[in-house]
């Protein structure tokens, strides 16, 4: 058996070197993946995604991945019969090292001479074995790969990654959203009180910073607490400027003009005083004037102009001073009782409150119709100086004429109440469209904690109340701009008749459909239930493919389907819709009756000519008013109906905004 | 070496001995035949492993004067029939006849008058192109080495040696070997047309006045002795198993099977198979002075162990697919070792 060392040996060398070959290669394989996931890791370091501890930790795994990889495949048995017939094979021994190491690992009894003699044999054969020349060692086959990941990942390492700095940056300011066709609304109304050229400076100086404020709401540059701040600011500075309350003005003049009916040359003031019109009555006045310089009356109408005069002048304010000493009294008796009890009932105390508030009333009321008495006051002088002028008898038409002029002077104090008169009117207008503001922007804030969940999935996770936000408003305006909006229940189509649209002539806004639509211009109405019921009002534009919606919460209940079938459009649609409704397609009328077939034999002529047709048509159903004193007279006469009626606050809300959206524009004023 | 017998007696004696004799064998051989070393080889490898070999080649190839050239080499009976339609059984196995004691009681007898197949080497020439039942003849003599007649059981001489040929191109008038027959040759021989060298010698030879002599060298002993030898050629384990994985690769149903022969075989070689090729193995390590066995000598005769053995189907047939070209799939896909 000691024959057979060299042989075994050479087996082990063998088999040693199949071992290494295959640790390399194992090796290299991991090391081509190592270095692939430590250039992951480094890179995801050095961007910043994973931090260094981490990377560590993955660094020392992919070192180790190699090193385990290479035992393994070391450790991995080889058969010694392949080491073997490698030898065999590069030798060129047929079999023989094969052979005689299998009949050598035999018994000795069991083998047969030939075995032994084949033993012998390959020992002889065996002595100069070559393990190298058996099995040469390859070089890995992933070492290319290996290398140029090497390569990589060494440049990875050198490369050099900005630091990333977190910006600190404040919370964006959301901005606040409104349509512009809203803005428009109040900046056409304001850009007229601005070029009213009677408007006093304190009306222009309101309406232009109401102006700047509609202009920051249209750049969004404002979000909603600071819209709301500047409101607030304004209508305190308006109030501030308001001189005197204009009622407890109209009050006097009435008064007055109570007190001239006496007198038949002052008939006319007296009437326009009592109308509260100082302007209607400084010409009256102004022509009283006239009429003492040119034509002095008899002397009976003097002295009953001069009674009128005086008893105008004397005319004492409504005194509220006996209510504000009543009020005080039983307020007096309240705290009196209060500190015989040592303290009030509920009742008692609900009571003093409600005192307190109508006595703080009162004597706003009371200072409020003293500012109105300052303003009167002088033209109650000039008026007891024009009577005094015509006591004097002696002084024939000089005193005439004396007191025409004081009769002049009176009608400039009218002159300046009129414009006073008519600055608190354009002040009360100002007020009311920012009160309208306010509550479109309280109306928004709603809509948006109603809404707002429901349009969180289309504008994405990330935008946050932002997102819901302009979900809103991109829905209003894709409704508003006729687009096909999503079906729902229980909304209520209107569709108003549509006007034949000129070319292009005036945009409105930059809005599209200019090319002129016709009757109805195909929108698709839709209801937008969404669980809350919406109406949504559609009006057809006056030809110019803009219609407005209005959605009135709580409204839409039951009535129907709202997505039409139309091609509608809001923007450049070539007229009418196709298609129709496939909610008004019910199953045919069962008639119970019999039927009876009739055939008309038809007639055959010329036929009416197009003008005919034209003709007829227009006399029928074609608008002949102009779409701005139509929408006057409905708009005056919904005030009308807002003031008298008792209409909930909501409603007038809805009902102020459907007269706004559906005003003529600039386009339509000649329509 | 026996000094009794002269015969020798260690394993080296004996391999050596072995190579002397195959070298004298080949060498008379040699002086007829030009070439067809494989065929020589072959042809020697079935007579040492007392099996029957089967030679196809088109006429004119030697295949003849092979083995009419062994049969002088050799001091062995040498019989040759010419296997034709109208051939009987009786003519190859013998008859009986009635014949008269003429120098004796002058009774009449029956006799059995031996035929051809009762020889050393038989040699049945075309053997294609006798009837089945003919060809049948063959079978109890070929595997057996023994033939019935009338009841009566006639061992034939050892050693007994068939060789067949057949035509491959002429297939009218023929009647193909059956599986079975077939499956009793050791090897099936294709003889190839000698090369443009060989032609000139064949030539050089044949067309001459001086006609080569062959000496017979080995006699009946020898050839048993050699027998014996061959059957003592170890066989590592490794190269056994090695002609089992090939013999199981020419079975189309194992997993293992090449795809060439999924494909194309029909049936796969028996266990025979098997045993030819280990057989042949053994005498191919001693014609080169080995002890043992090796695969690669298994690989050397697994070509004409196999290739009668491995049953085309249809599509192969179809197709034009030897059995050479799926043995050599099969050689290609089995490795060494495991």
């Amino acid at each position: 058996m000691n024959d057979l060392r060299a042989i075994r040996q050479a087996i082990a060398g063998v088999r040693r070197r199949i071992r290494l070959e295959r640790a390399l290669d194992v090796g290299v394989l991991f090391v081509v993946v190592s270095l692939g996931l430590a250039g992951t890791v480094l890179g995801l370091s050095k961007a910043g995604f994973i931090d260094a501890e981490l990377a560590r930790g993955w660094f020392a795994f992919a070192a180790a991945l190699p090193i385990l990889g290479a035992l393994a495949s070391a450790l991995r048995p080889v058969r010694p019969l392949l080491a073997a017939q490698l030898l065999d094979r590069s030798h060129h021994l047929r079999s023989r090292l094969a052979s005689a190491l299998e009949f050598a690992d035999q018994p000795p009894a069991e083998r047969s001479a030939f075995a032994e003699a084949a033993i012998t044999d390959a020992v002889r054969h065996g002595k100069s074995l070559d393990p190298r020349r058996a099995f040469p060692i390859r070089p890995p086959r992933h070492l290319f790969a290996a290398s140029i990941l090497a390569l990589l990942v060494t440049g990875l390492t050198t490369l050099e990654v900005p630091e990333r700095l977190a910006i600190v940056s404040p919370p964006p300011r959301l901005p606040l959203l409104l349509h512009p066709d809203d803005l428009d609304a109040f900046g056409t109304d304001l850009d007229e009180l601005v070029r009213q050229s009677e408007s006093s400076e304190e009306v222009t100086e309101a309406a232009q910073r109401f102006n700047q404020l509609i202009e920051d709401l249209k750049d969004r540059r404002l979000d909603r607490t600071e819209a709301l701040r500047r409101i607030r600011e304004l209508e305190n500075r308006m109030s501030e400027g308001r001189r005197a309350d204009a009622e407890a003005l109209e009050d006097a003049l009435r008064q007055l003009g109570d007190e001239l009916r006496r007198s038949e040359l002052t008939r006319a003031a007296s009437e326009a005083l009592r109308d509260a019109d100082p302007g209607a009555a400084e010409d009256a006045m102004r022509e009283l004037a006239a009429q003492l310089r040119e034509n002095p009356p008899s002397r009976r109408e003097l002295d009953r102009l001069r009674d009128a005069l005086r008893r105008a002048a004397e005319a004492e304010s409504r005194d509220l001073s006996e209510q504000i000493e009543e009020q005080r009294e039983r307020m007096n008796r309240l705290l009196q009782r209060e500190r015989e009890k040592q303290g009030l009932n509920e009742r008692d105390r609900r009571l003093l409150n409600r005192r307190r508030r109508e006595l703080e009333r009162l004597e706003r009321q009371q200072r409020e119709y003293q500012e109105a008495r300052r303003e009167l006051q002088r033209l109650q002088r000039e008026l007891g100086q024009a009577a005094e002028d015509l006591n004097r008898e002696a002084g024939g038409s000089q005193d005439a004429q004396d007191a025409a002029d004081s009769v002049d002077r009176g009608a400039d104090d009218l002159n300046r109440m009129a414009r006073e008169q008519m600055s608190a009117e354009q002040m009360r207008q100002m007020t009311e469209q920012l009160r309208q503001l306010r509550e479109m922007l309280r109306r928004q804030r709603q809509q948006q904690a109603q809404n707002g969940q429901g349009q969180q999935g289309q504008n994405g996770q990330g935008q946050g109340q932002n997102g819901q936000g302009q979900g809103q408003m991109e829905r209003f305006v894709l409704r508003a701009q006729g687009q096909n909006g999503q079906g729902g229940q229980g909304g209520t189509r209107i569709v108003g008749p549509g006007q034949q649209g000129q070319q292009g002539q005036q945009g409105q806004g930059g809005q599209q459909g200019q090319t002129g639509q016709g009757e109805g211009q195909g929108q698709n109405g839709q209801g937008q239930g969404e669980g809350q019921g919406e109406r949504v009002l559609q009006l057809g534009g006056q030809g110019q493919g803009q219609q407005a919606i209005l959605e009135l919460p709580g409204m839409g209940q039951g009535q129907g389907q709202g997505q039409g079938q139309g091609q509608g459009q809001g923007q450049n649609g070539p007229g009418a819709g196709q298609g129709h409704d496939p909610t008004m397609l019910d199953d045919p009328t069962r008639l119970a009756g019999s039927q009876r077939n009739v055939r008309v034999e038809g007639e055959q002529s010329e036929g009416p000519t197009r003008s005919e047709v034209i003709l007829s048509a227009a006399d029928r159903g074609f608008a002949n008013t102009r779409y701005r004193e139509v929408y006057t007279d409905y708009e005056n006469h919904a005030e009308e109906v807002l003031e008298r009626d008792e209409v909930p606050a909501g409603y007038r809300f809805y009902v102020r905004r459907y007269f706004q959206l559906i005003r003529p524009r600039d386009g339509e004023a000649s329509e | 070496m026996s000094e009794d017998t002269g015969q020798p007696t260690t394993p080296e004696e004996q391999v050596e001995r072995f190579g002397e004799d195959i070298g004298r064998v080949k060498a008379e051989i040699g002086k007829m035949i030009v070439g067809q070393e494989e065929i020589l080889d072959g042809v020697l490898t079935c007579l040492l492993s007392s099996g029957q070999a089967l030679l196809e080649g088109v006429p004119g190839l030697g295949k003849t004067m092979l083995v009419r050239s062994l049969a002088d080499a050799l001091h062995l009976d040498f019989s040759r029939i010419q296997f034709t339609p109208d051939l009987m059984p009786a003519d190859i196995l013998g008859t009986t006849v009635m014949s008269e004691d003429i120098g004796g009681s002058g009774e009449m007898r029956l006799e059995f008058r031996k035929g051809p197949i009762f020889s050393n080497i038989v040699l049945a020439d075309e053997v294609n192109r006798a009837t089945p039942k003919t060809q049948s003849a063959l079978l109890e003599a070929m595997q057996e080495h023994s033939v019935t007649v009338a009841k009566t059981t006639y061992k034939l001489d050892e050693p007994y040696f068939v060789l067949a040929t057949q035509n491959p191109l002429e297939m009218e008038g023929t009647y193909p070997l059956p599986e079975a027959q077939l499956d009793r040759f050791l090897f099936k021989l294709q003889v190839e047309f000698p090369s443009h060298d060989d032609l000139h010698a064949i030539l050089d030879r044949t067309t001459g006045n001086v006609a080569p002599e062959i000496s017979p060298v080995l006699g009946k002993e020898d050839i048993l002795a050699m027998r014996r030898v061959v059957r003592d050629v170890a066989v590592a384990r490794h190269v056994q198993d090695y002609a089992i994985r090939v013999l199981e690769a020419t079975h189309p149903e194992r997993p293992d099977a090449p795809d060439k022969v999924k494909r194309y075989v029909r049936f796969g070689a028996s266990p025979r198979g098997a045993q030819a090729c280990l057989i042949g193995a053994k005498v191919q390590a001693l014609f080169n002075g080995r002890f043992s066995a090796s695969v690669d000598d298994v690989r050397k005769v697994v070509a004409p162990a196999l290739r009668h053995r491995v049953i085309l189907n249809f599509e192969g047939e179809a197709e034009g697919v030897t059995t050479d070209s799926v043995i050599d799939e099969i050689l290609a896909s089995v490795p060494e070792s495991k």
